[in-house]
């Protein structure tokens, strides 16, 4: 029987290339990303096409997804927020449809490798920071020192401020990541304990069942996490409190 | 926009072509436009559009803080969702701290100290970020003055009131 991590193996396909030492071989992750990005593509420009004023089912999913985004940067970012709505917007979908896409049976989840959600966590990190830099200037580092605190605990302050500061990109990658590769393991073992235990192997699929619907839930929660704590950085770095 | 609605149109009228929250509006105002609605009273004045945006703000404006206050203290609000978090911000930042430190002991070659001091420095860090997260803080950098629920009103004018209450540089940071 295969081992639960098994369906994490990146596989290459076609031709492996190198380029100055590094792999850059087509990948079955590469393909599901290319395929998110076509079914997102696809689903939105396609159902708006229409243009009903009463929507269609699709077009009604296309405008709730729109709206959704929309509301979420307005109250969490305000007004001023509404220049980066593309950007949030372009995550919560290529997440979203990443994760979904992981729940058909023998699709690659590219959402469960902490390279790809690390590199979208740190360009939102590094972005959210040149917009602060941008809008505050040197004011922006003011941030690291909390008010009222006594001066001689400044050095101490300023590097653990500074310190969780760098850790938001940490926590914002690994927790996708880490939700979804440890929901998948969890289902690909209980499917092993479907097969192990033949008859009695019902127990199992009743709770691979609850635990299919629960995946569905947290791959829509996380791409709602990773979208809304986007807003609430971008919020941060607007307004500096 | 008001006044040839309120000529053309009975209560039903109104009613109709505004929106519910308008409708809220004109109970809240008090009995002065309870007379505008009915369209009876023409003598007094109707309230200024000044005055009704004025209305319209403060209610949108408790709405948002509502549902904002909602949202931010629980990302996942339940209890699996809290722990999931602080967990994470936990390992996030021993894993920062400790790759901080031991970068530097390869920079600056001081082979054990400077990962074990930013071992508990990033351990430092990350309870800070447990603490917030998990007093409603909010999840940024540093003291935010929450008392007045901070960004509850949508930039605008009114932006620079929500940032802090007593600091002298308030003005400062908007600008």
């Amino acid at each position: 029987m295969a081992s639960p991590v098994d369906q994490f193996q990146i596989k290459t396909i076609g031709p492996s290339l190198n380029v100055a030492g590094m792999d850059i071989s087509f990948t079955n992750s590469a393909a599901f990303m290319i395929l998110a990005t076509v079914v997102v593509g696809v689903f939105l420009t396609q159902s708006m096409s229409g243009r009903h004023l009463v929507p269609t089912r699709f077009q009604s999913m296309a405008e709730l997804s729109y709206e959704f985004i929309a509301n979420m940067v307005r109250e969490n970012v305000g007004s001023e927020g509404r220049a980066y709505f593309p950007l949030i917007f372009t995550l919560f979908m290529f997440i979203l449809a990443g994760n979904l896409l992981g729940m058909i049976p023998y699709s690659y989840t590219f959402t469960s490798q902490i390279i790809v959600t690390f590199a979208m966590a740190i360009t939102v990190f590094i972005g959210v920071t040149i917009i602060a830099l941008l809008k505050h200037g040197t004011h922006f580092f003011s941030y690291f020192l909390p008010e009222g605190a006594p001066i001689v605990l400044a050095p101490l302050l300023i590097v653990i401020e500074v310190l969780s500061y760098l850790s938001r990109p940490i926590s914002l990658s690994v927790r996708l990541f880490a939700n979804m590769m440890a929901g998948h393991t969890m289902m690909k073992v209980f499917g092993g304990f479907v097969v192990a235990l033949g008859i009695f192997g019902v127990a199992p699929l009743a709770v691979l069942v609850a635990l299919t619907a629960f995946e569905v839930l947290v791959a829509v929660l996380q791409a709602y996490v990773f979208a809304i704590l986007t807003c609430i950085y971008l919020h941060d770095a607007i307004h500096l409190h | 926009m008001v006044a040839p609605l309120r000529r053309g149109s009975g209560k039903h009228g109104i009613r109709r072509v505004r929106g519910c929250a308008e409708v809220r509006i004109a109970a809240l105002a008090g009995p002065a436009s309870a007379g505008l609605v009915r369209g009876m009273d023409d003598r007094k004045s109707p309230p200024s559009l000044e005055d009704l945006a004025d209305r319209v703000k403060r209610v949108r404006g408790g709405q948002d803080a509502a549902r904002r206050k909602d949202l931010e203290s629980g990302l996942p609000s339940s209890a699996m969702g809290l722990a999931f978090r602080v967990g994470v911000e936990l390992v996030a930042g021993v894993i920062v701290g400790a790759a901080i430190g031991y970068g530097l002991d390869q920079w600056l070659g001081t082979k054990p100290w400077m990962l074990i001091v930013f071992f508990f420095l990033g351990a430092a860090g990350g309870m800070m970020n447990v603490y917030r997260a998990a007093t409603g803080k909010g999840l940024s950098v540093g003291y935010a003055n929450t008392a007045d629920g901070d960004g509850s009103n949508e930039g605008g004018p009114k932006g620079s009131e929500h940032s802090d209450g007593g600091s002298p540089d308030g003005g400062k940071k908007e600008g």
